[in-house]
């Protein structure tokens, strides 16, 4: 069993494990059909959401998060951290999906990655992204992360071709999580409220 | 100085997005226009232009022409002015 059992809390977001009253949001949000198209669809029945969920949480080193923006209190997303190597220091950072602001988009990674880097002790987190979802393959390269291979449809994917990307814990802290804490708390520093 | 400010936004939208895009264009057009690069584009106009836009009104940024609407502003006024 693998949960995070505490709130990973930023300036934007807050993250925590998914509840099983988190559901119908979840369902709400995976059926939106903008959101959702580039994600595997899910079915929509919450007692099948719920067996679900309670067999990812019996799962070791399978993490599932719930995405809250502080400003509106409100559920806006998940994401989750899995697929771990049997050494332990390399993960998959993933089923991600949100409706929230670029501030509170940008600080999900922050907060992630800090605890998997950090905490988790993990050296290399690999990314896969949908390759027609052209704003999320810039998205991460701008992060830093390197394209590795474009994985065609029917390998990790049974949908979609997929941009395989990893970053490493030297570029993440050398170069990734500065820039992203410039752009993200700039504002703040003049004295602004946050968002 | 409204010459200066689009041949402004247009140099540094040019080096943040890896590509030339005209004022009118818009971001949801744009795939190289992603979270990370919206951001970059604010705090670099805001750096190198002298511009201020209040963080609440950053997602409405849709065009580098809706970067105009924050010239009258100064470091000083900051959010409190809107």
């Amino acid at each position: 069993m693998s949960e995070l059992r505490r709130v990973l809390e930023g300036t934007y977001v807050r993250i925590k494990d998914v509840d099983l009253e988190d559901l119908p949001l979840i369902v709400e949000l995976r059926t939106d059909q903008v959101l959702s198209r580039y994600l595997h669809p899910i079915d929509p029945d919450l007692d099948v959401q719920r067996e679900w969920l309670i067999r990812q949480k019996q799962r070791t080193n399978d993490y599932y998060f719930s995405v809250f923006s502080k400003k509106m209190g409100k559920f806006i997303g998940t994401c989750g951290v899995y697929n771990f190597s049997d050494d332990g220091t390399e993960c998959e950072f993933g089923r991600l999906i949100s409706r929230g602001i670029p501030y509170e988009n940008l600080e999900i990674f922050l907060l992630v990655y800090d605890w998997i880097f950090d905490e988790l002790n993990v050296s290399l987190i690999h990314n896969y992204v949908v390759s027609e979802n052209k704003k999320v393959v810039s998205l991460h390269e701008n992060l830093g992360e390197k394209m590795v291979e474009i994985k065609p449809r029917g390998t990790y994917s049974a949908l979609f071709d997929v941009v395989h990307f990893y970053i490493t814990r030297d570029v993440y802290f050398s170069y990734t999580r500065d820039i992203l804490s410039k752009i993200l708390y700039r504002g703040l520093a003049r004295g602004e409220p946050h968002v | 100085m409204f010459e200066r400010l689009e041949e402004g936004l247009l140099n540094i939208a040019s080096e943040v997005l890896k590509r030339d895009v005209d004022l009118d264009t818009k971001r949801e057009d744009i795939s190289e226009w992603d979270s990370f690069a919206h951001l970059m584009l604010v705090a670099r106009v805001e750096e190198e232009l002298g511009l201020i836009v209040p963080l609440e009104e950053v997602s409405n940024i849709r065009c580098l022409a809706d970067f105009l609407r924050y010239t009258g502003r100064n470091r000083d006024e900051g959010s409190s002015s809107v």
